[in-house]
Formats: C-alpha cells, sequence, structure tokens
C-alpha cells in the first residue's frame, strides 16, 4: 500500500472493471454500440472516399493525406473518449448532486470521476482508427521507421491531452454555472470537425482561431505536415511540426488550474 | 384532431423553455456549416460544373440540406420512446384515449416548429446575407419544397418511431440508433454530398433506400437539380415511404404492446 502509484493504478482498474462488468451486463446492447461505433467511422469514410474520387484534391491533399489527417484526429478522440468520456456530461453529475457524493470519497475527486464510467465501446473506435491509420500510411507509401512510430504515438497521446483539455474547460463550466450543455459540443466536435480537412481551406482568423485558442491544428494538421513531408505551414514557424507535446502539456497545465479554481469555488445545488 | 394539436401546442411551449441551449446549438450548427462551406469552396477552386452543380448550386445545397439535418438533432423520438419505456412512463400514454403513434408525431411536429422558427429560418437566412446562394426558380418550385419537406419530416419521423419501438423487446436501442440515424442515414440522406456525386453503385442502392427522402430530395428540387416531371416521381416516392414506414411502425407497435412487461418504476 505503499507506493501511490500502484495504489491508484489498482483503484482505478477496481472502478473501472466494475463498471464495464455492469454495462456488459446488456451484451447485446453492447455489441451494437460496437458496430454502430464502426458503422459510423465506415460511413464518414465512405463519404470523404465518394468526395475525393470526384474531386481528386483539397489544396493538394490527396484521399490517403486526408484519411491519414482524420484518422490522426480520430485516434486522439478515441484516446481522450476512453479516458475522459465522463466530463462529458458533467453538467448532470452537477444538478443531480452526485458530485457531492464523490467530494465525500477518499480520494482526488477528479481521479474518481475518471475512473468510474470508463465505456470500453470506445475501444472499437481506438480499433477502427488504428485500421484507418494503417491503410491512410500505406496508402501515403511512407516508409514505416521507429522515428515515425514514435512520432505518430506522441501525437496521439498529446492530441487526446489536447482534447482532454478541452473537456476539464467545458466540465469547469459546468462546475460553476451548473450547465456546460453544448459547450462539450463546440469545443470537441466543432473543432474536430475543422481538424478532418487540412486548415489551409480556412481564411486567416480560422487559420489563427485553431492554431492559437482550440489548437486543434496541433492534433491533426501539422503533425501531419511533417509525416507526410509536406511544406505548407502558411506563415506559421516550421517548428509547429513538433509542437504537439508542448501545446498539450501547456493546455493542460492551464485547464487544469482553472478546474482547480473552479472545485475551490463549486456550491452544491442542493438537489 | 383538437387533441394532437394540443400536444403539438404543448410541445412547442416546452421547448421554448430551453433557450439558452438553442442559442448554443444554433451557433454549433453554424459552425459545422462554415466549415463545409469553406471544404466546398476548396474543392472548386479551378472547377466550374461538376455533375450539374457549379460553385452557386453545391453551396445553396449545402446551406439547405445542413439546414434539413437540424430535424435529425430536434426530433430524437426514438430516444424519447426508450425513456418511457424504461421508466414506464409508457403505461400512462398508452391509458390516454389517443393513438401513441400519431401522439409522438404531434408533438415532433410541436418542437421541430420551434426548431424551424428560430435554428432553421435563422441560419437560412444569415447565410443567405453571408454567401451569393440561389433562389428556387419559382413560387411552384418553393411549394413543391415545402410538399417534400414535409413528407421527409414524417419519414425520418417512421424511421425513429420504428427504432423507438424496438425499446419494447431490448432495454438500450442506444446502439441501434446511432447506427441507423447517425451511421446510416447520414450516409444515404445526402447531407454531406449530393448523391450526384456518389459513387454509381451507392448512388443506385441510395435509390433504393427511404433516406434518400429526408435530405436530398427536397434539396435537390430546391437547388433545382430534379425539376419538371421528376420532381412529381419523387414526390410520388416519398409518398410511398411515409405511407409504407407509417404503416410498418404500426404494425410493429401492435406486436410490441403484446410483448409489453412493465417493470413497475
Amino acid at each position: 500500500m505503499s507506493n501511490p502509484i500502484t495504489r491508484y493504478g489498482k483503484l482505478y482498474l477496481l472502478l473501472a472493471g466494475a463498471y464495464v462488468r455492469s454495462r456488459l451486463q446488456y451484451r447485446l446492447s453492447f455489441c451494437l454500440m460496437c458496430i454502430a461505433v464502426v458503422t459510423g467511422e465506415a460511413c464518414l469514410i465512405g463519404l470523404l472516399g465518394a468526395l475525393l474520387a470526384k474531386f481528386r484534391a483539397v489544396n493538394g491533399w490527396t484521399l490517403p493525406d486526408i484519411m491519414f489527417l482524420y484518422s490522426l484526429g480520430t485516434l486522439a478522440f478515441a484516446l481522450m473518449k476512453m479516458l475522459g468520456n465522463q466530463l462529458d456530461d458533467f453538467d448532470r453529475y452537477v444538478v443531480r448532486g452526485d458530485l457531492d457524493t464523490v467530494l465525500i470519497k477518499p480520494v482526488p475527486p477528479l481521479f474518481y470521476i475518471l475512473a468510474s464510467r470508463v465505456e470500453l465501446h470506445h475501444a472499437t473506435r481506438l480499433l477502427t482508427s488504428i485500421v484507418i491509420f494503417g491503410v491512410a500510411f500505406h496508402m501515403t507509401q511512407i516508409r514505416l521507421t521507429i522515428g515515425r512510430g514514435l512520432f505518430t504515438i506522441i501525437t496521439v497521446v498529446s492530441g487526446s491531452l489536447i482534447m482532454f483539455a478541452f473537456m476539464l474547460l467545458s466540465a469547469t463550466v459546468a462546475l460553476l454555472t451548473t450547465k456546460s450543455g453544448k459547450l462539450t459540443d463546440v469545443l470537441i466536435n466543432a473543432s474536430k470537425e475543422a481538424a478532418t480537412f487540412p486548415i489551409s481551406i480556412y481564411p486567416l482568423a480560422v487559420r489563427l482561431l485553431l492554431t492559437f485558442i482550440l489548437p486543434v491544428a496541433f492534433v491533426t494538421y501539422y503533425p501531419a505536415l511533417h509525416l507526410l513531408g509536406k511544406d505548407q505551414f502558411l506563415g506559421m514557424p516550421k517548428s509547429f511540426q513538433f509542437g504537439a507535446p508542448v501545446v498539450a502539456v501547456a493546455l493542460l497545465l492551464c485547464c487544469y488550474s482553472v478546474w482547480r479554481i473552479g472545485m475551490r469555488h463549486y456550491h452544491s445545488t442542493g438537489s | 384532431m383538437r387533441k394532437y394539436l394540443a400536444f403539438t401546442a404543448k410541445a412547442f411551449q416546452r421547448t421554448l423553455t430551453y433557450r439558452f441551449e438553442l442559442w448554443v446549438e444554433l451557433f454549433i450548427n453554424v459552425l459545422f456549416m462554415l466549415i463545409y462551406v469553406y471544404l466546398w469552396k476548396a474543392l472548386y477552386t479551378g472547377k466550374t460544373t461538376v455533375e450539374g452543380y457549379d460553385l452557386t448550386r453545391i453551396l445553396t445545397y449545402i446551406v439547405v440540406s445542413q439546414t434539413l439535418l437540424s430535424f435529425h438533432f430536434t426530433l430524437r423520438i426514438a430516444r424519447v420512446i426508450e425513456e418511457k419505456v424504461r421508466t414506464g412512463e409508457v403505461v400512462t400514454d398508452l391509458m390516454k384515449p389517443v393513438d401513441f403513434q400519431l401522439m409522438l408525431l404531434a408533438t415532433g411536429v410541436g418542437t421541430s416548429f420551434h426548431t424551424v422558427l428560430f435554428n432553421m429560418l435563422p441560419k437560412l437566412l444569415l447565410f443567405y446575407g453571408g454567401l451569393s446562394l440561389s433562389l428556387p426558380s419559382s413560387m411552384l418550385t418553393v411549394g413543391f419544397f415545402i410538399v417534400s419537406v414535409m413528407l421527409g419530416f414524417v419519414i425520418l419521423f417512421s424511421i425513429e418511431f420504428l427504432i423507438g419501438i424496438l425499446a419494447f423487446w431490448v432495454v438500450e436501442i442506444r446502439g441501434i440508433y446511432f447506427a441507423v440515424i447517425w451511421g446510416i442515414s447520414w450516409f444515404f440522406s445526402g447531407y454531406f454530398l449530393p448523391l450526384e456525386h456518389y459513387p454509381v453503385l451507392l448512388a443506385k442502392i441510395a435509390e433504393y433506400l427511404p433516406f434518400q427522402a429526408i435530405i436530398y430530395s427536397p434539396t435537390a428540387i430546391y437547388v433545382g437539380r430534379i425539376t419538371g416531371k421528376a420532381v412529381v416521381r419523387v414526390l410520388r416516392m416519398q409518398l410511398f415511404w411515409t405511407v409504407a414506414l407509417i404503416g410498418l411502425g404500426r404494425l410493429v407497435y401492435r406486436a410490441a404492446l403484446r410483448k409489453l412487461v412493465i417493470q413497475g418504476g
């Protein structure tokens, strides 16, 4: 019991495992959810494929390039969903008063929230994205080296941390105002959608937004430039291709301190 | 008829109370539409007309189809039925001297009417202000468009109703709902790109499915991609799906009633 890391590790597995087991009681429903995730992803790739079969390329980005870009985004998204999905409808925690029961537990609240309600079907999304990424990687004919492999892993982890930071931010808003409702949609879904396409299609203002305010361009675009060997920095520093981990850590620290402030000012709704 | 109108009015009023949420939703919709507008502008650089769509027509298509897509977000009848079955609220509905399917349709019309007024029309006006889009060629086209939208709406409702009714058999329908509505229906409804842009085989499959009647048909009429006698043919196809799916819904519903087990709250 001495090492806190093993202790929290065990506790995480215990809490997550309990919820996963309870979800697996509805086996049919779980299977359908997995099928749904795969169908959804397949349909989207189908649409992108149909689009680019006709138009060949968007600003010099062909179908494999776009698939590559898209899969970097979904990989990060899936990883974030597996680890941090519980913050998605955090406003309900607050409105129903469930947060109060979390606060009296002898573990840090954020740890408890993340460890409970881990949805296993997001693993299907992760697997699907790995397949899409693999196919795209193969189609772009990039040579797989250890360096590129590591770069990809770091990119995906950083990407998921960036998205997780958005999640944390909108949970903090929920904490203070009791409703974040669709703010998560703006921060996560809209920005992820925007990052599915090369940001060179947007006007300067939007590109600045996606780089500096909602930095999803670091989840997909800039790292993809490096891996695909493209030179479309559009006036931004070239070092941005390696910027993802830095942005991720900085953003996460920022959002985590905002969360801490939010927790300090939390008042129960009393319901 | 009067009692169903009451359901419509109540649903409309209920939606009015969630004003903040609606503003945020409108904002998100506009963001998504902007992404697609930029995407299509980039795709059309150096091209004039593809599959009968020039830039103005394709942008009009995207704006109108994205606007119609809002019915998907609003209706959510499948989830409503699932909730009713899970909580047992369905019992009180069954005791009411109204038809279950029509009652839900009336409720859906109420919520959606609100969406039309406060979400869809503002979006259209906004994009007409900001982009150079085309208008329907005549008042008759506008009339056909409105009829087509309404039929498409009822078809979407019937599909959602069918999925919702499955909740009588399986406890959770989230998976089926997502797969059909956000997967297959999105894919074949033509919300993201007109069906003319699909590979031949997929376009052929789409033709035999009801999903294209929800978004593609009304939008193609609006932008003048479907004209003349073809309009009548499309409307007849939509009418067929409306009747068939509503009828199928009633059959499945009747079977479901025999299956119904109330958990007792």
